[in-house]
């Protein structure tokens, strides 16, 4: 890269930067939206979890055990909770954000500006995987703290990093959202459709190998299925390195293809609203 | 050399009425020319009014030359940037402001919506600062710069909106209807502010679109007037108004009971012309007679209109305006008077 391309990526690194710090202080300026980020995860976890030793009778399920690598029930459920949660503020964090500006009245605004439509996308996905994070972390601290968790600390970093090949995908995901939301003007059917689709075929609180066949072949479509089992593997069952293996060649390949789909969704979708002068409607 | 910052050549914009969103795509075929071969330059430094009544088309071409909306057919550079083919340029080289509230984050601050927006525009750290302190002292809002826009006049959101439309020092500023629905005071303020301050002091090339003919007439250099997405005329206010000849104007509102006022109308042989204008289910009118030696002939056209049986709302005398011109040219009213 030349010097004016590497003074443009920093530019829009800034801008990256910048839209997430006016995200956060905005958050904050809506409790309502606080206390409802911080309860609503939580509520669902501990009941799913509840539920679960209801059924076992212990947070410990020999069925459970047969099917996957561990019988730790609670501590399977958190940690498909958790990822799961950073998947879904990526991936429609970003559309439900330039939905949020199209009624506000910003997003003509926003668009005005010579910056780049994906470093404000950008901005926006890392500053709800920061929210989210927060959130996640008291979570996971007050189930540990009631229920027990037995998580294999030393091997975080390389969960984090697993996320991160995750990552690329659900944001090429999210472009697409953000640019089909741009256009189609309605947000919360598709998103609470997706979630239902998604809390069914995606391995949150159970293993993927009770689902019938046909579902587990739409599972392995979606790229936080791979993101789930992978941090799951290690952070409570020590799977061997062929098995993480064989969940990153496949999310390589992913990020690959949604980053090009959705640069390329969200551009074309831009296009149609410019064309149809429709921008800034809600 | 570059004698005009905004050209345009040949501009169209046509609308499809309930084009449908994502999954239901309506069939509906209906159309709407928004813009119909718009083609207008623009001098450096000038201030520029494209003066029409509501749905002429003036939103559309702001948009059009903002990079907001593409047109169907036809060219249009900004600054010297072709809006399809550099639209990044074209948007470092503006400045837009529009009448509505919504341009600003309301639960920010003043300041933290100019420091955010400065950042957007790429202007570097240091230069913003002071420039952000400039504007803010500008417009006299450095005492509630901290305030939450939300706790704001409409008139100070719009002070707020120029001020950030000015952060990045544009060439060109694109102004769609700023005095729209602000109280007739701070009207008066922002006009002349835009014209001393934003045109004569600090050079900038403006477009205003407007559908107030005052507005047009005095601050603007230039005027075009824009109906049904055509330009009919562009010239200096004085110009146009010299269309109207020597002329005085009669006006009058009448309620047509009887016989249709135009019948009347007709039938004054010293009239030079006449426009009328009114809702067409209401039976209030509004009559603009166009004559000479206005006073030797009000008895008379009173009578008239008595004689026909129309009430006489109210009667004055004026000198021609550019909406006279605009009716005698589009047979239209800018506004809807009664
Ligand atoms: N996005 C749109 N879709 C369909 N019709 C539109 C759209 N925007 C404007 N129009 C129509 O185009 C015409 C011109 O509108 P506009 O440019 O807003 O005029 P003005 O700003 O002069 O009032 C009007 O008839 C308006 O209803
Ligand atoms: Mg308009």
């Amino acid at each position: 890269m030349n010097e004016g391309g590497w003074h443009r990526l920093n530019d829009e690194l800034k801008i990256v930067a910048t839209v997430m710090k006016k995200e956060l202080i905005l958050y904050f300026r809506y409790p309502v939206w606080v206390l409802f980020d911080a309860l609503m995860p939580l509520l669902w976890v501990v009941s799913l979890v509840i539920y679960g030793m209801a059924l076992v009778g212990s947070p410990y399920s020999d069925n459970l055990a047969r099917l996957a690598n561990t019988g730790d029930y609670v501590s399977f459920t958190v940690v498909g909770m958790v990822v799961s949660s950073f998947a879904y503020s990526t991936l429609w964090g970003m559309s439900y954000a330039m939905r949020g500006e199209q009624w506000s009245g910003t997003l003509e605004t926003t668009f005005l500006t010579p910056c780049s439509r994906f470093s404000v996308l950008l901005g926006k996905a890392f500053s709800n995987m920061l929210t989210t994070s927060a959130w996640v972390i008291i979570q996971i601290t007050l189930v540990a703290l009631v229920f027990g968790l037995r998580i294999n600390i030393v091997n975080l970093p390389l969960a984090l990093l697993f996320f991160l090949i995750a990552l690329p995908s659900f944001i090429g995901i999210g472009f697409s959202l953000a640019g089909i939301v741009l256009d189609f003007k309605e947000h919360s059917a598709f998103v609470n459709f997706l979630s239902s689709l998604l809390g069914l075929l995606l391995p949150i609180s159970y293993p993927l190998s009770v689902l019938p066949p046909i579902l587990r072949y739409f599972s392995y479509l979606l790229p936080p299925t791979y993101a789930i089992e992978g941090m799951r593997s290690l952070l409570i069952m020590n799977s061997s390195l062929s098995e993480l293996t064989s969940l990153v060649v496949p999310l390589i390949f992913f990020d690959v293809f949604w980053l090009f789909t959705g640069i390329a969704i969200f551009i074309r979708e831009e296009r149609r609203v410019l064309k149809k002068g429709t921008l800034g409607y809600y | 050399m570059q004698d005009y910052s905004i050209i345009t050549n040949g501009i169209r914009k046509v609308y499809r009425k309930g084009e449908g969103g994502f999954l239901f795509r309506k069939k509906n075929k209906e159309t709407i020319i928004a813009l119909d071969d718009v083609s207008l330059s623009i001098k450096r430094g000038e201030l520029f009014g494209l003066l029409g009544p509501n749905g002429a088309g003036k939103t559309t071409l702001v948009k059009i030359l903002s990079t907001l909306i593409l047109p169907d057919a036809g060219t249009a550079l900004v600054n010297g940037y072709d809006v399809l083919k550099e639209p990044g340029k074209v948007r470092a080289s503006i400045g837009v402001v529009s009448s509505g509230e919504r341009s600003l984050y309301w639960k920010l601050t003043a300041r933290e919506n100019l420091e955010y927006f400065a950042r957007l525009y790429k202007v570097p750290d240091q230069v913003a600062k002071r420039r952000i302190r400039e504007l803010l002292n500008l417009m006299g809002l450095e005492d509630r710069a901290d305030e939450l826009v939300e706790k704001y006049s409409s008139g100070m959101r719009q002070k707020l909106a120029i001020a950030r439309a000015m952060l990045h020092d544009p060439e060109v500023l694109l102004l769609d209807e700023p005095t729209l629905g602000l109280d007739p005071s701070f009207s008066k303020s922002i006009r002349s502010f835009i014209r001393e301050e934003l045109n004569k002091k600090q050079g900038k090339t403006i477009l205003l679109t407007t559908h107030y003919m005052e507005e047009a007439d005095k601050m603007c250099d230039r005027v075009a007037f824009i109906t049904k997405g055509r330009i009919v005329a562009v010239d200096t206010p004085e110009r146009l108004k010299n269309m109207i000849g020597k002329n005085e104007v009669l006006k009058l509102v009448v309620e047509e009971l009887r016989e249709s006022v135009s019948n009347v109308v007709k039938n004054l042989p010293f009239l030079d012309d006449y426009g009328i204008t009114g809702m067409e289910q209401n039976s209030i009118k509004t009559i603009r007679m166009y004559m000479k030696n206005v006073d030797s002939h009000i008895q008379e056209i009173v009578e008239s209109f008595s004689n026909a049986g129309c009430r006489i709302l109210s009667l004055s005398v004026e000198k021609p305006t550019l909406e006279d011109v605009f009716i005698k040219l589009t047979g239209e009213a800018l506004r809807d008077e009664y």
